[in-house]
C-alpha cells in the first residue's frame, strides 16, 4: 500500500491566519463605519473657494477632449499661473467624478470621504506592519497598535479641511498612495515577494504624481531600515547607512528621476506658490511657525468653534500624560526597552520627515485654516499615540491591557467630539455658499434685462473655512455648469481678483459702475439673505463741533442724512499734544445705516497725521458702502487711563476729489469685465489717465505692480500717499493728461495679473495728494 | 470491597435519607423556595415603591376610558369597541369609581410583571450551567420593580393597558422558554395565546417574533450539545409567532419611529426633567452602572488569568471532556437586541420604556452577579461585588422613582382641587365659561382635552349631569356669550371668576415712537437703566454724550434707536394688561422695525406684580414688522395675574423700532 507521507503543518499556522484575517476584516469594517459616522454631513456639502477654479477647468476640459488633463503630466498643473505643482493625479481624480456626477458635488464628496477612509484603513494596516516589523512576536499588542492607529487617524480633528473641501482631497489622495507604498514596502520586506515590491515602487510613483509630499516616502524607509533590530549583521552605523541604502535604493532613483523631471518640465525643483503669496509666505515664515500653531497640533481646536479655553482640552492634556505615564512605566517595567523606544523614535522621525517638505507653506490658524498641511503629518502622528498607548506587552497585567484599550477609546471619543465641531464652520460654509448661489440667481433673472446686480459683502470665509474669495471663484459660481442659465454677465463684483482684503473696494469703479441700471445688493450673513442697499441722504460735506470722551462714556451722533458713497473719509481732528500723551489710545467710529446696520472703524492714535486729523478711509471699505444711507455715527475710545478725558476738536468728512489723478482703461482695446479686471481686445492696450485735475501737479507719476503682487496686498489699502518700493516698473510722464496710451511702454511681458496706478507730482517729485484708484489688468 | 460492607453501606443510607424527608423544613438552597420568596419580596418592593400614589384621581385619558365603561354598562358600546378600555371594565365593577381599587390593581399587575421578568432570568440563566441560585432573576425582578420610567405607567390608571400588554408579552417570552428548555408541549399554546393578547393590546408588542427567534437560537438547549442547522429550527419554532405578528400589524400600521438620542439617554438617565435636571443626578444614575461594568471587567480580568493558569499547568485538556457552558456573552448579545426592539417605536408611541426596562434589568443582574465559570472563590468575590453594584443601582432607581413620582401625585392634588371648585361653582352659578384649566404638571398629563372637563360634571363622576352648564374656551378665541367667566389661576390654585375686563387703551399705540413723542418716554424710562439721547436736537452734542455700559434711547426723527450695550436689555412698557386671555386685542402684538433691517428683537412678559417671573419670545418677521403671538405664551393668558411686556434687545444689538401696537386678530389675519 502506498502511504503518502503527510506534510504536517504547523498546528497553530491556518486558525491564526484565519483569524487574523478576520480580525483585519472587522477592523476595516469599524473604521470604515467610524468614518462614516464622522463625516456623514459632508455629503450635503457644496463646491468651496478652489473647487469653483477646478470645476471649471473641468467643464472646460472636457469640452477639449481632455487634452489638458493630459497637458498636466507633462507640464505644470493645470497650466496655471501664480502656482507651480505636478499634480496630474489630482485633476484624473477630479474628472472622474465630473464623468460620474457632472457637477454635482455630491459625488465629489463621497470620492473625498473614500479617499479619507482608505487613508484610515491604510493607516491600521501600516499601523500593524510597523508593529510587526518592530516586535515580530507580539500579534495582540500589535493588533491593538493597529486599531488605535487606524481609530485616532479616522477621528483625527485637522482632516476636516481635507474631507470637506473638495480640492484638499491633493493631500488625502497623495497619502493613500504614500501608506500604501509603505504598506507594500513592508509587506515585501516580510514576506520576500518581489510583486510586493513592485507594486509598493508603483505606488510611490502615483503619490509622487498626486503631491511633492511624497518625496518623503524614500527617507522613511531608509529611517525604518537604520532603527531596525533585524539587520545586526552591520554594526557601525556607516555600514548600516549603506545597507539601508541599497535596500532602498529604487525609491531613491525613482525620487532623482522626479526631481529632474520637475525641473525639466516646471524649470524648479521646489516649486509652490509664487507672486506676493509666495513672498507673503516666505516673509512669515518663521512667525507662522513658531506661533503656537505645533501646539495646536495636539490640541486641534477651532478658536472659532470651541473658544481660547474648552473644557476638553483638560481631557485631553489627562490623556497625554496617561499616554506618557504608560510609555514610561512600560519602559522601566520591560525587560527589554529597544523596540518600544526603536518604534516610538521611527514615529517621530517620520513626523519630522513629513513636516520637512511643508515648511515654505506650513500656516496653521488658531482657526484650522491650513490644517491640510499636516493631513500627512497625522498618519505619524496616530502612529506616535498608539505607540505611546501600546508599547510592550503586559502578560502579568491583564487589567493594564484593558486600562490601555479604555484610555485608547476614550482618546478617540474626545477627539470625534473635537472633530464634529470642527466640521461644524465646513458645513455652515456649504450650506451658506449654495444659500448665495440661489439667491443670486433668483435676484439676477428677476432683473430687467439691461439692469445689473451689484454685489457686495460676498461670503469669503466662515470660522476659517474658505468660501468665495475672489471674482473668479464668483464667476464659476454664477456660471455653466453650476448655475443653469449663466447670469455671471449681469453681476458686477467688487471681490479681489486673485486674492486679497475681500472688505476693500475701489471706491472709482463702484462710482463709474453703478448708476441707474445697476440694483445694488448685499449679502447678509446672519440671515443668509440676500438684501437691497438704499443709497439715500445727501452728497454734501458734514461737520460736527467738538466733545470730550472718556473710557466710560461714548458719543452719539445727532441724526445725520449722508449719502455712504458721498465721502471718501471721515477725519476726527484731535490737538497734537493729545496724540503724544496716548499714541496707543484707539479711537473706534462706529456708523449706523437706517436700519441699523452698523460698521466699525478703529484706529490707533499714532495714525494720525501731522494735521492732527486721523483719517478714516471709509469710502474704501464694502461694509460702509453696504450702509447705503448714515444716519448716525458714533464715537468711543479705548487705552485712556481712568476718569481721563480726551477732547476731540470736531469730526467732518471729506471727499478726495482734485487730491489724486484719474486712471481709467480706453474701453476699447483695454476692456474692463465684470470682475473688476482690465483685458486687452487689441495688439495694444492702452489706458487713459488725467492728472491735471489735481491742483499743482506738474508731472504724473505711474507705477505697475510684479504680476500677482498688488500694491494694496502690502500695504493693505488704496490710499497710498508715497511710493511703493514693491513696484516692477515706476515712471514719470510729463504731459499731465494723456488718451490711448498704450500699456507696452511700462515694458510688462509675461502672463499675469498686474496693476497699475498713478500720482500726481509737485516740482520736487513729491507725491501730492493721493495715488489714483488702481487700474487691473491681466495679460 | 466486600458485599457485606457494601450492603451495610447502603443500608446506613437509605436511613439518612428517611430522617431527612421526615424533617419539614425549608430548604433554601432550593431555586423554587428562592424564587417564591422573592417573588414575594418584589411584591413588597413594589408596594413600597408606588404606595404614595394609591390616592392619585384619574388623570390624563382616564376619564374618558371610565366613562366608556359606564356607557357600555348603560348599553352603548360603540366607544368600548374604539377603546382598548374593557380591561378596567373589572375594576370599574368592583370599585366603580373608587381610585384606590384601580392603583392597588396596578401595582399588582406591576409586579406581576417584576416576577415573569424574575423567572424569564431565571430560565436564561439556567442555561448558563451557574445561575448563582436564583439570585440574579431576583434581581432582575426586583430592579424591573424600582425602573424610574415606570412612574406614569404605574401611577396613572390608563397606564394599564401598557402594564396588561408587558404582562403578556412577558408571560410569552417566559412560556417559550420553558417550552424549549424541557419540551413540554401545553406551554406553547399558552405562550402562544399570551403573545397573541400582548399584540392585540400594544403596537409594542410587534418586536416580540423576532425576540423569540432570537431566543430559539440561544444554545442553551440540550445541555449545551451543539445543534446543526440551528436557525432553521429556530424558525420553525418561531413561525407561529410571526404569523400572529403580522395579523396584528393591521391593527398597528404605524409602528415604528425614529429613535432619537433623547430617548437613549433616557434609558440610562430615567429622569424626570421638569423634575430636576439631568446634570445633578449624572453621578447618581452612572455610579451603579459603573459598579456594574467594573464588576464585568473583573471578571474578564479572572477569566483571563485563571485561562493562562489551566494553560500553564496543562489542565486545558482535563476541562474538555466536560461540556462548557455558553458563555453569557451569546445572552447578554440576545437581551441587546431586545433592549433595542422594545425602544424602537419610542417616538411613535409615548410609551415610557415600560417594556424595555424588562431586557434592560435582565442584562444588568446577568452580568453582573452571573459569574460564568471561575473556580469557587473567584465566585465569591464576583458575586459579593454585583451585590453591591445591585444595591446601588436598586437604591438609586427607587430615589429617581420617587422623584418621578411626585409631579404625578402632586398634579392628582391638583386635579382634585380643580374638581371640587368647578363642582361648586358650577353648582352655584349655573352657565359659567372656563377659560383654562389644569393641563399638565410637570410633563404629567392632568386633564387633556376640553371635552374631559365636562366628565367631571356628569355621572358616573358625580351623581347628577351639570355638564350642559359648562362651556369650555377649547382654543384661546374671542368670548361672546354672557356666562360667567371662571379661570383656573393655577398659581393660587384657585379657580376665579373673572369679570370681562374693560377694553383699555394700549398707551404704546397712539403714539409713533420717535422724538415727538420724548414725554412719554421720559416717563417709562423713570427708574430704569435705559438712557435717552434727542438726536433731532442740531448741535445737541454734548448731551450726546452717554455712558458706555448702559443702553440707550437715541430718537430719530421717524424712529427710536434701543442700544443694547454690552449685556442684554429689556424696555419694560408701563401698561398693566388685566386678564389677558379675555382680551382678544391684547393677543398679538406688532412691531414695526426699520425696513431692511435684519437686527431683530425679542418679546419679555413678566407678572405685572410679581417682577421675578419672566418668560421670552420669539417673534415672526413679517417685511419691516414682527409679530408676537401671545397667545403660545401660557403663562401670560392664563396665570391669572396682570401681566406686562417688554422689548428684549440682545448684547450688542441696534435696533430701530417706529411703533409698538397690539392688532386685532382680524388685522393680523394675514399673519395667520
Amino acid at each position: 500500500m502506498n502511504v503518502i507521507p503527510q506534510i504536517s503543518k504547523p498546528a497553530s499556522a491556518e486558525p491564526i491566519e484565519s483569524s487574523s484575517r478576520l480580525f483585519t476584516a472587522l477592523a476595516v469594517g469599524a473604521i470604515v463605519l467610524v468614518n462614516l459616522f464622522t463625516f456623514r454631513h459632508s455629503f450635503g456639502g457644496y463646491f468651496l473657494a478652489d473647487d469653483f477654479v477646478h470645476v471649471d477647468y473641468l467643464y472646460h476640459a472636457i469640452d477639449q477632449n481632455f487634452m489638458p488633463l493630459l497637458a498636466n503630466f507633462w507640464g505644470n498643473w493645470m497650466q496655471a499661473q501664480g502656482t507651480t505643482f505636478y499634480r496630474p493625479l489630482i485633476s484624473l481624480s477630479l474628472a472622474l467624478d465630473y464623468l460620474i456626477g457632472g457637477p454635482n458635488p455630491l459625488t465629489f464628496h463621497i470620492s473625498n470621504w473614500l479617499y479619507q477612509t482608505v487613508a484610515s484603513c491604510l493607516m491600521f494596516l501600516v499601523a500593524g506592519q510597523v508593529g510587526e516589523y518592530f516586535r515580530p512576536n507580539e500579534k495582540t499588542l500589535n493588533r491593538s497598535l493597529a486599531l488605535s492607529a487606524g481609530v485616532i487617524f479616522s477621528v483625527y480633528p485637522l482632516h476636516c479641511e481635507v474631507v470637506n473641501w473638495v480640492i484638499a482631497r491633493v493631500d488625502s489622495i497623495a497619502l493613500v498612495f504614500c501608506l500604501l507604498s509603505f504598506w507594500l514596502y513592508l509587506k515585501s520586506a516580510h514576506s520576500k515577494n518581489s510583486l510586493h515590491y513592485k507594486l509598493s515602487l508603483f505606488a510611490f510613483v502615483l503619490g509622487l504624481m498626486s503631491k511633492e509630499m511624497a518625496v518623503t516616502i524614500p527617507p522613511t524607509l531608509l529611517l525604518i531600515h537604520l532603527l531596525s533590530t533585524a539587520t545586526n549583521d552591520t554594526k557601525n552605523a556607516k555600514g548600516r547607512l549603506l545597507s539601508s541604502l541599497n535596500q532602498t535604493k529604487a525609491f531613491w532613483l525613482i525620487l532623482f528621476a522626479y526631481l529632474l523631471f520637475r525641473l525639466l518640465v516646471l524649470g524648479t525643483i521646489s516649486g509652490g506658490y509664487e507672486g506676493s503669496v509666495g513672498q507673503g509666505l516666505s516673509n512669515s515664515l518663521a512667525k507662522r511657525w513658531l506661533d503656537g500653531s505645533l501646539l495646536r497640533i495636539l490640541f486641534p481646536f477651532n478658536i472659532d468653534v470651541f473658544g481660547s479655553k474648552h473644557s476638553l482640552s483638560l481631557q485631553l492634556k489627562v490623556v497625554y500624560l496617561a499616554m506618557l505615564v504608560n510609555f514610561t512605566a512600560a519602559l522601566v517595567l520591560a525587560k527589554s526597552r529597544s523596540t518600544a523606544v526603536r518604534g516610538l523614535l521611527f514615529a517621530v522621525g517620520w513626523l519630522v520627515l513629513s513636516l520637512l517638505p511643508t515648511y515654505q507653506v506650513w500656516n496653521l490658524t488658531p482657526a484650522l485654516q491650513g490644517s491640510r498641511f499636516i493631513y500627512y503629518g497625522t498618519a505619524p502622528i496616530a502612529l506616535i499615540f498608539a505607540w505611546l498607548l501600546f508599547p510592550t506587552e503586559a502578560r502579568n497585567w491583564p487589567v493594564l491591557s484593558s486600562l490601555r484599550l479604555a484610555a485608547a477609546g476614550w482618546f478617540s471619543i474626545i477627539l470625534l467630539i473635537i472633530t464634529t465641531g470642527n466640521n461644524q464652520p465646513w458645513n455652515h460654509a456649504m450650506k451658506e455658499v449654495s444659500l448665495f448661489r440661489k439667491a443670486v440667481t433668483e435676484q439676477a433673472l428677476a432683473l430687467k434685462p439691461e439692469h445689473k446686480l451689484s454685489l457686495l459683502n460676498v461670503p469669503h470665509t466662515y470660522r476659517g473655512a474658505h468660501m468665495l474669495y475672489n471674482a473668479a471663484t464668483m464667476s464659476v459660481l454664477l456660471s455653466k455648469p453650476l448655475t443653469p442659465e449663466a447670469i455671471y454677465s449681469k453681476v458686477i463684483s467688487f471681490e479681489p481678483a486673485t486674492f486679497g482684503d475681500p472688505d476693500l473696494i475701489n471706491i472709482s469703479r463702484w462710482r463709474s459702475r453703478t448708476g441707474l441700471e445697476t440694483t445694488p445688493c448685499r449679502w447678509d450673513r446672519t440671515t443668509m439673505t440676500l438684501e437691497p442697499i438704499v443709497f439715500a441722504g445727501e452728497n454734501n460735506n458734514l461737520k460736527l463741533p467738538g466733545l470730550d470722551l472718556s473710557e466710560q462714556t461714548k458719543f452719539i451722533s445727532p441724526e445725520l442724512s449722508l449719502n455712504a458713497q458721498a465721502p471718501d473719509y471721515i477725519d476726527v481732528l484731535l490737538d497734537n499734544e493729545q496724540i503724544k500723551q496716548w499714541p496707543e489710545a484707539v479711537i473706534t467710529l462706529t456708523a449706523l445705516a437706517p436700519s441699523s446696520l452698523q460698521c466699525h472703524f478703529s484706529l490707533p492714535l499714532s495714525k494720525a497725521r501731522a494735521d492732527g486729523h486721523l483719517r478714516f478711509d471709509v469710502s474704501e471699505h464694502k461694509q460702509w458702502l453696504a450702509l447705503g444711507q448714515i444716519n448716525q455715527l458714533t464715537l468711543s475710545i479705548q487705552g485712556l487711563a481712568q476718569q481721563q478725558q480726551m477732547h476731540i476738536l470736531g469730526l467732518e468728512t471729506g471727499n478726495l476729489q482734485g487730491q489724486r489723478p484719474k486712471l481709467a482703461s480706453d474701453e476699447k482695446t483695454l476692456v474692463e469685465e465684470g470682475d473688476g479686471i482690465c483685458r486687452p481686445r487689441g495688439k495694444m492696450p492702452s489706458f487713459n489717465y488725467d492728472a491735471s485735475v489735481v491742483p499743482g501737479a506738474v508731472s504724473a507719476y505711474v507705477e505697475v505692480s510684479k504680476p500677482n503682487s498688488w500694491f494694496e496686498h502690502y500695504s493693505g489699502s488704496f490710499r497710498a500717499t508715497s511710493k511703493s518700493p514693491e513696484a516692477l516698473f515706476s515712471h514719470t510722464l510729463g504731459k499731465l493728461k494723456g488718451n490711448g496710451v498704450p500699456i507696452t511702454f511700462t515694458g510688462v511681458k509675461g502672463p499675469g495679473f498686474y496693476q497699475m496706478r498713478m500720482a500726481a507730482l509737485d516740482q520736487d517729485g513729491n507725491v501730492i495728494g493721493y495715488f489714483s484708484d488702481p487700474l487691473n489688468f491681466q495679460l | 470491597m466486600s458485599t457485606s460492607e457494601n450492603i451495610s453501606d447502603t443500608k446506613t443510607a437509605e436511613s439518612a435519607r428517611k430522617r431527612q424527608l421526615e424533617r419539614a423544613r425549608v430548604d433554601f438552597s432550593s431555586t423554587k423556595t428562592q424564587m417564591l420568596l422573592g417573588a414575594l419580596i418584589m411584591c413588597v418592593s413594589c408596594l413600597i415603591a408606588y404606595g404614595q400614589t394609591v390616592l392619585v384621581t384619574f388623570l390624563g385619558q382616564d376619564l374618558t376610558y371610565i366613562q366608556a365603561i359606564a356607557d357600555t354598562l348603560h348599553g352603548s358600546f360603540d366607544q368600548v369597541l374604539a377603546n382598548p378600555t374593557s380591561i378596567l371594565l373589572i375594576d370599574y365593577l368592583l370599585y366603580h369609581t373608587n381610585t384606590l381599587g384601580f392603583h392597588v390593581s396596578n401595582i399588582f399587575l406591576t409586579a406581576s410583571c417584576a416576577i415573569v421578568v424574575g423567572l424569564i432570568t431565571l430560565e436564561l440563566t439556567g442555561r448558563l450551567g451557574n445561575r448563582n441560585g436564583a439570585l440574579s432573576a431576583i434581581w432582575a425582578g426586583m430592579l424591573f420593580s424600582v425602573y424610574p420610567l415606570h412612574a406614569q405607567s404605574v401611577a396613572i390608571v390608563s397606564g394599564r393597558i401598557e402594564l396588561i400588554a408587558s404582562l403578556f408579552y412577558l408571560l410569552s417570552v417566559f412560556l417559550f422558554l420553558r417550552y424549549r428548555l424541557i419540551e413540554e408541549k401545553q406551554y406553547f399554546p399558552l405562550s402562544l395565546i399570551s403573545g397573541a393578547l400582548a399584540l392585540l393590546l400594544s403596537a409594542q408588542s410587534l418586536s416580540l417574533p423576532l425576540v423569540i427567534t432570537l431566543l430559539a437560537l440561544h444554545p442553551g438547549r440540550n445541555r449545551f450539545a451543539a445543534r446543526k442547522n440551528a436557525l432553521a429550527d429556530a424558525i420553525s419554532c418561531s413561525d407561529l409567532y410571526w404569523l400572529i405578528a403580522v395579523l396584528s400589524f393591521f391593527l398597528h400600521p404605524h409602528y415604528l419611529g425614529a429613535v432619537d438620542q433623547k430617548t437613549l439617554l433616557l434609558l440610562f438617565f430615567p429622569v424626570n426633567e421638569t423634575v430636576i435636571s439631568v446634570s445633578k443626578i449624572v453621578p447618581l444614575a452612572l455610579v451603579p452602572l459603573l459598579c456594574a461594568l467594573m464588576v464585568l471587567l473583573l471578571k474578564s480580568q479572572i477569566a483571563k488569568i485563571r485561562l493562562n493558569q489551566r494553560t500553564q499547568t496543562g489542565a486545558i485538556s482535563s476541562v474538555r471532556s466536560v461540556p462548557t457552558p455558553p458563555s453569557s456573552t451569546i445572552t447578554a448579545l440576545i437581551l441587546v437586541v431586545w433592549l433595542a426592539l422594545t425602544i424602537l417605536p419610542l417616538t411613535a408611541h409615548h410609551s415610557h420604556l415600560f417594556l424595555a426596562a424588562a431586557p434592560f434589568s435582565i442584562l444588568i443582574a446577568i452580568l453582573s452577579l452571573e459569574s460564568g465559570n471561575t473556580k469557587d472563590k473567584d465566585a465569591k468575590l464576583l458575586t459579593s461585588c454585583g451585590l453591591v453594584a445591585m444595591t446601588l443601582l436598586y437604591l438609586a432607581w427607587s430615589y429617581l422613582l420617587a422623584i418621578n413620582l411626585k409631579p404625578t401625585v402632586e398634579g392628582s392634588l391638583i386635579v382634585e382641587n380643580f374638581r371640587r371648585q368647578l363642582i361648586s361653582a358650577a353648582t352655584i352659578d349655573g352657565n359659567i365659561t372656563l377659560t383654562n384649566w389644569p393641563k399638565n404638571h410637570q410633563g404629567v398629563p392632568l386633564i387633556g382635552a376640553a371635552e374631559n372637563i365636562k366628565l367631571f360634571l356628569a355621572p358616573p363622576f358625580i351623581d347628577r349631569d351639570l355638564s350642559h352648564c359648562l362651556k369650555v374656551m377649547k382654543k384661546t378665541m374671542p368670548i361672546s356669550n354672557s356666562n360667567k367667566i371662571y379661570q383656573w389661576q393655577q398659581a393660587h390654585g384657585l379657580l376665579a371668576s373673572v369679570a370681562k375686563a374693560d377694553s383699555q387703551t394700549f398707551s404704546s399705540s397712539n403714539i409713533p415712537w420717535s422724538a415727538s413723542s420724548k414725554d412719554y418716554f421720559i416717563n417709562l424710562l423713570k427708574g430704569s437703566p435705559w438712557q435717552l439721547v434727542d438726536s433731532t436736537s442740531p448741535g445737541a452734542s454734548s448731551s450726546s454724550i452717554v455712558s458706555s455700559s448702559a443702553p440707550v434711547i437715541s430718537f430719530m426723527k421717524n424712529s427710536a434707536r434701543l442700544w443694547a450695550g454690552d449685556k442684554q436689555a429689556i424696555l419694560w412698557l408701563n401698561d398693566k394688561i388685566d386678564q389677558p386671555v379675555l382680551q382678544e386685542n391684547r393677543w398679538i402684538l406688532k412691531i414695526k422695525i426699520a425696513d431692511h433691517s435684519t437686527s431683530t428683537v425679542d418679546l419679555a412678559v413678566r407678572n405685572y406684580l410679581d417682577e421675578t417671573k419672566m418668560s421670552k419670545l420669539a417673534g415672526k418677521r413679517i417685511g419691516a414688522n414682527i409679530f408676537f403671538d401671545l397667545r403660545d405664551l401660557d403663562n401670560y393668558l392664563s396665570n391669572g395675574e396682570s401681566q406686562q411686556i417688554g422689548i428684549v434687545v440682545a448684547a450688542g444689538e441696534v435696533v430701530s423700532i417706529s411703533g409698538v401696537e397690539f392688532v386685532s386678530l382680524k388685522s393680523a389675519g394675514k399673519y395667520d
